[in-house]
């Protein structure tokens, strides 16, 4: 059985890989936050056996494969405001942690995709175990002072760029939306910034030739050449582009050199999937930005017709042996 | 041309000094038109919210098998 660990609401990547697996008659079951907190799924744990049970079935020797999207990204608990409820959502949370820590460690010996230890990979250790495989990466920090970014500066001998340690949201403001981008640092800029500062990742700014965003399943690399036609406004960030007419799609080949070296670094992560953004210089080295090990694939896919969700379903399927 | 560039915050700017400084650059958008927020359109009459791949999932562009690499630049 192949178990899917997600949210209750429609996941782009998520769902069309449902409908593959409806279509292939594949044996799964999807579990979300909701099903352990809310009361509309027969759910329990033996926690002195170790045994997972829905609906009073107990299936834990059936799961072979499990795959993990964003299951802990959507925790909305539904509970009546009141005086003391911020409080006991709080634990709430902190109750749901120890059972999906827990539901791990029960799974821990079926095949994982991405395996539950390198999900919380992030930015940093990315960025610093990436070195020894000599993957290039943007020169780095995180600081809270202008002193340091004024002398990073001189060493990057760039304009900066800033962006979220890890992720930013959407802040909903009625009819209107505020979301964070990589912000472009001019050298100008840096000296008005304040002298302390909460802290703030700083990244050389790479001149780009193209951005390739690659999907990584299990050795295979599906990579999609972003490229910019015209550049509006001097955006650093690619998504702000995406609905542009100038943006091209293009499937790429990267070099087998490079994929030799990406193979080996996602192996010793112990990543057997995860999304790539990867930056083409104009002097013609790539150079990776992040990883993520739960990234979004359609968009990308559909564009290149690397069918990547019908490739993710056989990919579960086939492991579920 | 849809490219979004009109930078501001959300947050005061009593807030901000407790804030990364990336928040004080924000990028602003009409919620409506945010498709992974589900909101301002019926999804059945929707070109925004992906209704489209439930339905006929055309190819977005006829298979070439055209394929960039290093030597194409």
């Amino acid at each position: 059985m192949i178990i899917v660990l997600s949210f209750n609401n429609y996941e782009q990547g998520t769902d069309p890989v449902l409908d593959w697996l409806l279509y292939y008659k594949a044996n799964f079951v999807k579990i979300t936050i909701q099903d352990l907190i809310q009361t509309n799924t027969r759910f329990k744990i033996d926690i002195n056996k170790g045994r997972i049970y829905i609906e009073g079935k107990d299936i834990t020797d059936e799961i072979k494969v499990v795959w993990y999207r964003r299951f802990e990204a959507e925790l909305v608990i539904d509970i009546p405001k009141g005086k003391h409820t911020e409080q006991a959502l709080f634990e709430i949370k902190n109750e749901v942690d120890v059972t999906i820590a827990f539901l791990k460690t029960i799974l821990s010996d079926k095949k994982w995709m991405p395996h539950y230890g390198s999900i919380g990979l992030e930015k940093p250790e990315i960025t610093y175990l990436s070195k020894q495989f000599n993957i290039l990466t943007p020169k780095s920090i995180i600081t809270n002072n202008r002193r340091d970014v004024l002398n990073f500066q001189k060493i990057a001998k760039s304009d900066l760029i800033t962006k979220p340690i890890r992720h930013s949201g959407y802040f909903i403001d009625g009819k209107y939306t505020y979301s964070i981008y990589t912000q472009k640092l001019k050298k100008t800029a840096l000296q008005k910034l304040p002298e302390r500062f909460v802290l703030t990742l700083f990244q050389e700014c790479i001149e780009a030739e193209f951005e390739i965003r690659v999907f990584y399943l299990d050795g295979a690399f599906y990579a999609t050449a972003i490229i910019i036609t015209e550049k509006e406004n001097n955006v650093v960030d690619v998504k702000l582009n995406y609905k542009s007419k100038n943006i091209n799609w293009i499937p790429y080949k990267l070099p087998q050199e490079y994929e030799t070296s990406l193979r080996a670094f996602m192996k010793s992560i112990n990543l057997n999937t995860g999304s790539l953004d990867i930056i083409k210089t104009k002097k013609g080295e790539y150079v990776m930005l992040e990883i993520n090990p739960v990234g979004q694939y359609s968009d990308p896919g559909y564009r290149c017709n690397y069918n990547l969700e019908e490739k993710i379903a056989k990919w579960l399927i086939e492991n579920d042996k | 041309m849809t490219n979004k560039l009109n930078k501001k915050s959300v947050f005061t700017k009593n807030e901000l000094q407790y804030l990364p400084l990336t928040y004080r650059k924000m990028e602003v958008e009409k919620t409506k038109d945010i498709e992974e927020l589900y909101v301002g359109e019926i999804y059945s009459k929707s070109t925004k919210h992906f209704s489209e791949k439930y339905l006929v999932f055309n190819p977005y562009k006829p298979i070439s098998n055209f394929l960039i690499d290093d030597n194409t630049f």
